[in-house]
């Protein structure tokens, strides 16, 4: 075996482990009145039976987590050229334990709220300075973006300066040891591939980044001052740590733009560096701010300033009382598809874990799945073709 | 300020959100030109219908307690309201309820104490927040 297949290997050993890890622990950083996508009282947050479908899935997903681990160790001692192409598809299996763990979870969740008859306020809240500020796009960490911007134009203008000193024949692969192993002739396409799928990445953070910015604030009617607090300090670490991982993202991809331009080949070694460093950079920040922060900043204990009082208002007693009765679990399909006619919002939080949400009765959540699935499905096509040329 | 609906509650969805921005203006948690959100991002951040915010909205430029402008969007509406016809609208939301608080037997001086007691209530948070308690 190979130093390379060893170093493959320890790529995938990483991601199953962060996979697992992130997967596993979804339920520490939700919400904590949402169990499995079902909505709970807060004195129901104690019950024995709502701990007890918290260890469930923790063992479960502990258990996936181990046999996934255990299925790239048997590659690597099976088939060890096959280590990389591992790394594509050794997530699903996860991934599909995972939901099919969450909806059998729901289901036990929803008879438990049913047979306890937890009743639960279904109130719809919003702050209306934070509403008015984010119609704008005011507030968004546009240095990040626009940092990023600069180098990918930068790239693709030095790459269009060297294109006419280029040779008619290019390479154009290269094999594991870096040697070259494929020629074609020059195209402008192909030297501004890269800061074209680099600028197709910086619009699909920035659409993340929005929606963290548009998505709804959540109010905890113990303290909302604290909430709105926490959710200012929420939006703000999300959208640097966005801004962040888009400004990574772009330097690794136009890392290979030298090469690809003929101009300078990178050692191997070089190249699973700048592969290794850059994800490190993208993986460890999300993990953070994930874990630190829950889900909208619930995790947080922010100084709670005048602003935030004065947002959220002394009117607490001015309000009429509001009525229990089943909350808002109908709109949540499995208890985890947001489908709302009424509600015009794209972006919503999710119910489980720290990812965005979308609001499946809007068509544009359709073009948004769709698109996101095209993107899967020909990055999945692309490599699997271009690893299995290395295998 | 933080506008909160219940979908439980008894009022409707618009007129929970008409009562809130009054109760926000008279508390002064909306300052009179303070600029509102528009019908779209309300609704959304709610998470209620547009023609839900639309109908509040609208009613509350008919009462002249916000202003609209097709470009600059919602505004509270400035200092001092326009009160004519205001007393004729007050009596005819007064009376069922004086008459309610007859059924249950409340003489006029408890019920006037009370009327003054939640004036007083919403003054209060007023007065709070411009620091003099």
């Amino acid at each position: 075996m190979s130093a390379l297949q060893n170093l493959f290997f320890a790529i995938n050993l990483l991601l199953v482990l962060t996979m697992g890890v992130m997967l596993t622990v979804l339920p520490l950083i939700t919400r904590k009145s949402l169990l499995f996508g079902v909505r709970i009282p807060e004195p129901a947050l104690d019950h024995p039976e709502v701990r007890h479908l918290k260890a469930i899935y923790l063992v479960v997903l502990a258990v996936l987590s181990v046999l996934t681990l255990a299925a790239a160790l048997a590659i690597h001692l099976v088939r060890p050229a096959f280590n990389l192409i591992g790394s594509l598809y050794l997530p699903w299996p996860l991934l599909i334990g995972q939901f099919l763990t969450t909806v059998a979870l729901w289901r036990q969740a929803k008879r438990l709220k049913a047979r306890e008859n937890w009743q639960v306020a279904h109130l719809g809240t919003a702050e209306t300075r934070s509403s008015l500020a984010r119609t704008r796009f005011g507030g968004l960490p546009w240095a990040w973006y626009l940092g990023s911007l600069a180098l990918i134009v930068l790239a693709a203008l030095v790459s269009l300066a060297v294109y006419p000193s280029m040779p008619q024949t290019i390479v154009t692969h290269w094999n594991a040891a870096m040697e070259p192993d494929a020629w074609a002739d020059k195209s402008l396409i192909h030297v501004l591939i890269t800061p074209i799928i680099a600028l197709v990445m910086l619009l699909i953070m920035l659409l993340s980044n929005l929606a963290v910015y548009r998505t709804k604030l959540q109010v905890s009617l113990e303290n909302p001052a604290l909430s709105y607090a926490q959710h200012r300090v929420y939006r703000l670490w999300m959208s640097h740590m966005l801004g962040f991982i888009t400004v990574v993202m772009t330097m690794m991809f136009l890392a290979f733009q030298p090469m690809i331009l003929n101009l300078w080949v990178p050692s191997s070694a070089l190249m699973i560096l700048i592969i290794l460093v850059t994800s490190t950079l993208m993986i460890v920040p999300a993990i953070v701010v994930s874990v630190k922060a829950g889900q909208g900043g619930t995790r947080l204990k922010p100084a709670i300033t005048d602003a935030d009082i004065a947002a959220a208002g002394l009117a607490d007693a001015l309000r009429p009382a509001s009525r229990s009765g089943r909350g808002d679990d109908r709109f949540w399909k499995l208890g985890m598809f947001y489908v709302n006619p009424e509600d015009p919002a794209l972006f919503v939080e999710d119910r489980l874990g720290n990812n965005g949400g979308l609001n499946y009765a809007r068509p544009l959540a359709w073009v948004l799945v769709v698109v996101l699935l095209v993107l899967v499905i020909a990055t999945y096509a692309l490599s699997t073709g271009l690893l299995l040329d290395l295998v | 300020m933080i506008i909160q609906i219940d979908f439980a509650g008894d009022l409707p969805l618009y007129s929970q959100l008409r009562d809130q921005i009054v109760i926000g203006i008279a508390a002064g948690l909306l300052k009179p030109g303070e600029a509102l959100p528009s019908v779209r991002r309300l609704a959304a951040d709610i998470g209620i219908n547009i023609h839900t915010v639309n109908k509040a909205y609208a009613l509350l430029r008919d009462e002249g307690y916000i202003v609209m402008d097709r470009r600059s969007g919602a505004a509270v509406a400035p200092r001092p309201l326009d009160s004519r016809g205001f007393f004729e609208h007050l009596a005819d939301l007064l009376r069922p309820i004086a008459a309610e608080a007859i059924c249950h037997e409340l003489d006029a001086e408890q019920f006037g104490r009370f009327c003054a007691d939640l004036h007083r209530q919403v003054r209060t948070v007023q007065d709070i927040r411009e620091g003099h308690p």
